[in-house]
């Protein structure tokens, strides 16, 4: 038995050899990339409510219209072309999304220039890569070097020669690098040449500032900074380090520089130096302010063009983190009037000798302030929750409430149907969103939950009306999901020991096994099954508890800034198995990468198993596989250390061994933060990094870029799979929440799939969703994010093209009978079709107005519908299994007889348009034969009485006021589409008094037709006799048969150009 | 509430149906070209594609009738063109023609669909994407005689397939970028740029099933979406005639009827 056993085994294996070593040779043939994948489009839910942190404005008047362009920190470019009401973003296509500097041509409104990677270097900042310049307002880009400079501060263009640019490059954050200074170019971007270097390998320009007058004339800030995991400097080592920050003057356009300190230009103060800040008056060019960050942080002032200084405000809006709020901004008009974007927004009037904060009722966290010149009580400032207006000088502001540029660090998703979504934003709190609202995902369907920056948000499984909510630094709370009251829930440290490290980004983990059992991670691992009235520590010290990683109390370089952004050598990520609740594994941000297999009793740090890995390196991401318990992915993220590759690994044996499973010639982009598996194709892996999503369909071998519905370049932090809707949900740290619809597609998306010219890939089932209405009008300026397609979702694959030749989608019933014809789509890859689940609109009969309530069909019943596709000669069939709501209180019966009722006005529309069409006939007829008799013959006369009398019967079934007027004229037709519309609107079963007026409507218009039959039997015998002697054609009443063939099957009417119904204009 | 949503649908359809027929007749045509894929060459060849300047020249009139669906809406859609610069588009729901049409000086239109049947005179910028309408080879076709500029801004890739990119920028103000299929040189995309009223508007517009008639090859599917939004309109071709007799009366604005006597509705 053994020995068979051992046989069958050896068989199983050679077969899956051969299927292993087969499939990166079919792979090889069939491509799978981007445009394979892409097909299945995305949604953007938002929200703007919250938005996200802005870090350039520029603007500029076109037409007598403000044009306006947001810089945002990792969202990308985006510009208004009517002062703010609405936006789009512009730079989307290009390969990295954090702006740090926006400068627009003085001479050419439509030359602009965008530096990118974020200046404003907080711990979650963004990297960029280099310089790009649009000509024709932000159509198109050229990158134009600087690639390694990773960001930029400032842009200053020459007012007379936009050819001549200076670019202020900071620099790299997290490494040495000798790209960064002061560039200039002079051919308008081709060639640049730095011409003013750091002092060291960690100093570059923090902010240049031209003259007005003789744009030769330069100011320039240089920054001596770095940033580790876990400390930072702004300056050197310390408050009294040396530093190679320093402030320059030009006055050759950058030719040579005169560096000015306390020996050569007095006023200034003693270095060290940290942050400089310096910009000219543009109504009086010898007039520099320079914020200057030391262990005195102070705005000095010269009125001298450089040469003297004076110490003017030093209160604490000098101190606050210069390395987050080091950008002044002067009047354009008044000298004495400068702006600094701080904590909130600071202005002062008197030349910097005092200060007051404006910007009260604006989230706070300023970065950059534009002022408008022709009227400098309008203001455009961005902050960390996104674009305000103000047109009093700052003292009030209204909200930008159309930038989706939220920077979520988490989501999650609950049971609910729809189903919400949690997630937590970057200095934006926590927050509860819809993923489908009648009327769209407004910013109103969004609601703040706690407090603070956000990060992990989940409903608890064991009771829904409650969330985990945190803010940084581990502060979770639960709060109540009704009346948002809640409590802190943090663990606490024992007696006598020291503070428990908890992450900026501390991991929540809800267990996969037991309901309502929740980790916490600080340098230990917390458990709670009691909501948190209690914690278990599970776990020793699992980091490397490196003492040299903890001295946060002196990171800040010259200014001491210690907030719980540098926290270091915690837990970073928890992940218990799926598949066995004893198994449960822990990253860390210092390298180690932790298992235990019986709940925490014992740990083995696996980290030293994972090959080509650099010591250290930060765990981004660990998970546990939903399918096998030894199996789990890990993503370690060394960004930190100047590494922005992604490092992702595998292991099928609890940790022991581990394979990357992205090559280095994969070509995924960006640093990575979080691997999730597919729910249901284990094959499928989903990996989110700094520059986007990326998809393998074979376990790792092969990446594919997600781009759907141009989902941008933006760093994507988190992804859950709904496992009820198959739903992709995706948070990106800069665009707000995505969701992809129903991913079954991919997982039928196989090596032979691939290479076949064309096939179906079945989706879920679809539902005919409750009709309801929601939402109301909210003017341009205001952000709705799509709701999912209220439609049976039809996808399919083509290996090409589809260019010529018909290719259409036909749907039939379970009989056979053909309900619907749709237009394909042609893209190669994976496209989708929406089908409406509904038959074509009714024949309504031509009337003084249209009636739009029945200008759609009735749904289909739920069942089982054959969609056959035919692309030039080939045809392919799939099928649709359509079903109710499952919110739905009405049950299949309840849809039949609503089906039915809608069916039979339907009908009703339909004999109605036949009446209609053959009363006219009769009219048109007898108006004709008088046409062709002299105009005093006496059977002329009459058979002008005979259409005139025939109309009037048509006068019954249908209105006929014209004039545009609301004349609120009903007639059969409007009586009968009033409840066709009413009965479209609900799918349950209708009223009785409902199905009585069907009743009686069908008696009325009979009653025409009786009316007209007698009209006829009377009238036609004589008249037809009388036009037999004058030689003249009959009038003969059209049947039933020739309308139908006639007006086709059409729904609206008869098909164009049909001589019926044809308006005379 | 409820019947102003609908109303703003048929708003949408109707708004979305205008840009469609521009997109019907840019891809109707275009001119001839030299070598190494300047932008001409790459015109020349999409005019050839087509079926060549002769056979775009050969038709002088083109009534196109088709099917608009948008979600579970649907129209019939006609568009009848007479050279040199004459228009008409009808969008039929219910028996009811929506009309708007253009003679060469005037435009108008007819909505009929609240009650009057009256023409009235479109505005200049609403008239402006019919007067480019009436351009029945589509701008591409002698575009430096036309006024427009033309460049060619390279390769890119449209929705998977490589495609050259050309910028055309209108006389009227209008930028336009088509992606011309690398194989064929058929267009497979059109993103229009259009200023109404000083409010930059932008659509896309995408090509398929191409097929010959009478020599000429035509879209027979043309999908169309306002930029940065997923839901796309269709327009399904169901016959194209050429040459077909019409009269220069057909285009000219009609003298409004006598409000007392007006003819009986629906007819």
């Amino acid at each position: 038995m053994r020995k068979t056993i051992r046989c069958f085994t050896a068989v199983i294996t050679g077969i899956l050899a051969s299927i292993l070593f087969a499939a990166p040779m079919r792979a090889q043939q069939v491509p799978f990339d981007s445009d394979t994948i892409s097909g299945l489009g995305a949604r953007n839910i938002g929200s703007a409510t919250m938005s996200g942190r802005v870090a350039a404005v520029a603007a500029v008047k076109e037409d007598g219209r403000l044009t306006v362009y947001v810089g945002a920190a990792s969202g990308g470019v985006w510009k208004s072309s009517n002062g703010g009401t609405t936006y789009k973003p512009v730079f989307d296509k290009q390969p990295v999304q954090s702006i740090g500097a926006i400068a627009i041509d003085p001479q050419a409104p439509k030359t602009i220039w965008v530096g990118t990677g974020e200046a404003w270097t907080r711990n979650s900042v963004s990297i960029g890569d280099g310089i790009y310049k649009s000509t024709d307002g932000g159509d198109n880009w050229t990158s134009l070097g600087l690639k390694n400079s990773e960001r930029i501060s400032k842009i200053l263009i020459d007012p007379k020669n936009g050819d001549t640019v200076y670019a202020c490059v900071p620099g790299k954050l997290w490494s040495d690098s000798e790209d960064r200074g002061v560039y200039k170019t002079t051919d308008g971007g081709k060639t640049w040449t730095k011409i003013l270097k750091g002092a060291n390998l960690s100093t570059g320009c923090s902010m240049i500032s031209m003259s007005p007058q003789d744009s030769k004339v330069i100011f320039a800030g240089m920054w001596d900074f770095r940033r580790k995991g876990w400390t930072f400097r702004s300056g050197g080592e310390g408050p009294t380090a040396s530093s190679g920050s320093g402030l320059f003057q030009s006055t050759d356009g950058g030719a040579t520089w005169n560096e000015l300190d306390e020996k050569s230009a007095k006023g200034l103060p003693a270095k060290p130096w940290g942050r400089v800040a310096v910009t000219i008056a543009p109504s009086k060019p010898n007039v520099v302010y320079a914020l200057i960050e030391s262990t005195r942080s102070a705005l000095f002032y010269s009125q001298d063009g450089g040469k003297t200084w004076e110490e003017r405000d030093r209160s604490n809006w000098m101190v606050w983190r210069p390395f987050y709020f080091a950008n002044l901004i002067v009047d354009p008009k008044n000298d004495n009037k400068i702006y600094k974007p701080d904590l909130t927004l600071i202005m002062s009037e008197d030349g910097g000798r005092s200060f007051s904060a404006i910007g009260g009722s604006a989230h706070g966290d300023f970065h950059d302030v534009w002022v408008n010149p022709d009227n400098t009580n309008h203001l455009i400032a961005g902050d960390d929750g996104g674009i305000w207006y103000s047109y009093d000088g700052g003292n009030t502001w209204w909200k930008g409430n159309n930038l989706p540029i939220s920077q979520f660090y988490h989501v999650s998703v609950d049971q609910f149907d729809p189903y919400h979504v949690f997630g937590g934003l970057q200095d934006n709190s926590a927050w509860i969103g819809d993923s489908q609202y009648p009327g769209g995902i407004t910013n109103g369907r969004w609601e703040n939950l706690f407090g603070g920056d956000g990060f992990w948000v989940f409903s608890d499984p064991a009771d829904p009306n409650y969330v985990y909510a945190e803010a940084q630094g581990g502060n979770v709370g639960r709060v109540n999901r009704v009346t948002l009251d809640g409590r802190a829930v943090k663990p606490m440290p024992n007696y006598g020991e020291g503070k428990l490290r908890f992450n900026w980004n501390t991991p929540i983990h809800m267990s996969p096994n037991e309901k309502g059992t929740v980790y916490i991670g600080a340098q230990f691992l917390f458990r709670s099954r009691d909501h948190g009235q209690t914690w278990d520590r599970i776990s020793p010290d699992l980091t490397t508890n490196d003492p040299e990683k903890q001295k946060q109390e002196e990171s800040g370089g010259v200014t001491v800034d210690n907030s719980y952004a540098e926290m270091h050598t915690t837990i970073y990520s928890i992940s218990e198995s799926p598949r066995d609740g004893q198994t449960i594994w822990v990253g860390t941000d210092d390298g180690n990468l932790q298992i235990t297999r019986d709940a925490g009793k014992s740990w083995t740090n696996v980290v030293g198993n994972v090959p080509n890995l650099p010591k250290a390196s930060w765990v981004s991401w660990v998970e546990a596989s939903l399918y096998d318990a030894g199996t789990a992915y890990a993503t370690f993220d060394r960004h930190s250390f100047g590494d922005m590759e992604p490092h992702v690994y595998k292991t099928t044996d609890y940790g022991k061994t581990w394979m990357p499973i992205v090559a280095v010639d994969s070509g995924v982009r960006g640093y990575a933060h979080v691997i999730k598996e597919d729910t249901v194709a284990p094959n499928l892996l989903f990996l989110g990094t700094e520059f986007g999503l990326w998809v393998s369909l074979d376990s790792g071998k092969h990446w594919a870029q997600y781009k759907g519905h141009e989902f941008p370049n933006v760093a994507v932090r988190d992804i859950v799979v709904h496992t009820r809707e198959s739903d992709l949900v995706l948070a990106t740290h800069g665009r707000g929440i995505w969701i992809v619809d129903d991913i079954t597609p991919l997982r039928k998306l196989t090596p032979d799939v691939m290479a076949q010219e064309a096939t179906f890939l079945q989706g879920k089932p679809a539902q005919q969703r409750l009709n309801a209405n929601g939402g109301w009008s909210e003017g341009s300026a205001s952000f709705n994010g799509a709701n999912s397609p209220d439609a049976a979702l039809i996808t399919y694959y083509q290996n090409k093209r589809h260019i010529f030749g018909k290719m259409k989608l036909e749907v039939f019933d379970s009989q056979g009978k053909l309900v619907d014809t749709l237009p394909a789509n042609s893209r190669r890859g994976i496209s989708r079709v929406e089908w409406s689940m509904r038959l074509k609109a009714p024949r309504v009969p031509p009337a003084a107005t249209a009636a739009f309530e029945a200008a759609q069909g009735p749904r289909v019943l739920p069942g089982t519908y054959t969609v056959k596709m035919t692309r030039g000669t080939e045809t392919y069939t799939t099928q649709v299994v359509v079903g109710l709501d499952p919110r739905a209180k009405y049950n299949a019966e309840d849809r039949k007889l609503e089906f039915d009722a809608a069916m039979r006005v339907y009908n009703l529309l339909g004999d109605m348009s036949f009446e209609v069409a053959r009363i006219n006939a009769v009219r048109d007829a007898f108006a004709d034969r008088a046409g062709k008799l002299k105009g005093d013959d006496a059977l002329g006369k009459r058979l002008l009485d005979l259409s005139q009398k025939t109309d009037d019967l048509r006068r019954k079934i249908v209105a006929t006021k014209e004039g545009g007027a609301i004349t609120g004229e009903e007639r059969i037709r409007e009586k009968t589409t009033e409840i066709y519309g009413d009965l479209l609107t609900y799918d349950g079963r209708p009223t009785d008094y409902q199905a009585a007026r069907i009743d009686s409507l069908k008696k009325e218009l009979g009653d025409v037709s009786t009316e007209f039959d007698g009209f006829l039997a009377k009238e036609l015998p004589a008249v037809n006799k009388s036009l037999a002697q004058k030689k003249l054609e009959a009038v003969q009443p059209i049947t039933r048969k020739a309308w139908d063939t006639m007006s086709g099957d059409s729904g609206g009417g008869p098909p164009a150009g049909g001589m019926l119904f044809r308006e005379r204009d | 509430m409820k019947t102003d949503s609908r109303r703003s649908c048929v708003k949408e359809v109707l708004r979305n149906s205008r840009v469609f027929i521009l997109l019907l007749l840019a891809a109707a045509g275009v001119c001839a070209g030299a070598r190494a894929q300047s932008v001409d060459e790459v015109i020349a060849k999409n005019i050839l594609a087509h079926g060549g300047m002769d056979k775009l020249k050969s038709v002088h009139s083109l009534r196109t009738s088709a099917k608009f669906t948008q979600g579970s809406f649907q129209a019939d859609f006609r568009q009848e063109n007479k050279r040199a610069d004459k228009v008409r588009e009808e969008f039929i729901i219910q028996g009811l023609a929506q009309v708007q049409a253009y003679d060469g000086k005037t435009g108008w239109q007819i909505s009929p669909f609240g009650g009057r049947k009256d023409p009235e005179l479109l505005s200049q910028d609403d008239l402006k994407s019919l007067v480019v309408d009436a351009d029945m080879d589509g701008p591409l076709v002698d575009y430096k005689e036309k006024g427009h500029k033309a460049e060619l801004m390279g390769h890119d890739s449209m929705e998977g397939t490589d495609c050259f990119k050309i910028k055309l920028s209108m006389k009227n103000g209008d930028v336009r970028y088509y992606y011309l299929d690398t194989d064929s040189y058929l267009e497979l995309k059109l993103e229009i740029q259009t200023t109404i009223r000083g409010t930059l508007q932008e659509s896309e517009l995408y090509y398929g099933d191409y097929e010959k008639v009478n020599g000429i090859y035509y879209p027979f599917v043309v999908e169309q979406a306002q930029k940065g939004v997923a839901a796309r309109s269709q327009v399904t071709v169901e016959k194209i005639e050429q040459n077909v007799p019409m009269e220069d009366a057909h285009f000219s604005m009609p003298v409004a009827k006598a409000p007392a006597k007006m003819a009986p509705a629906g007819k």
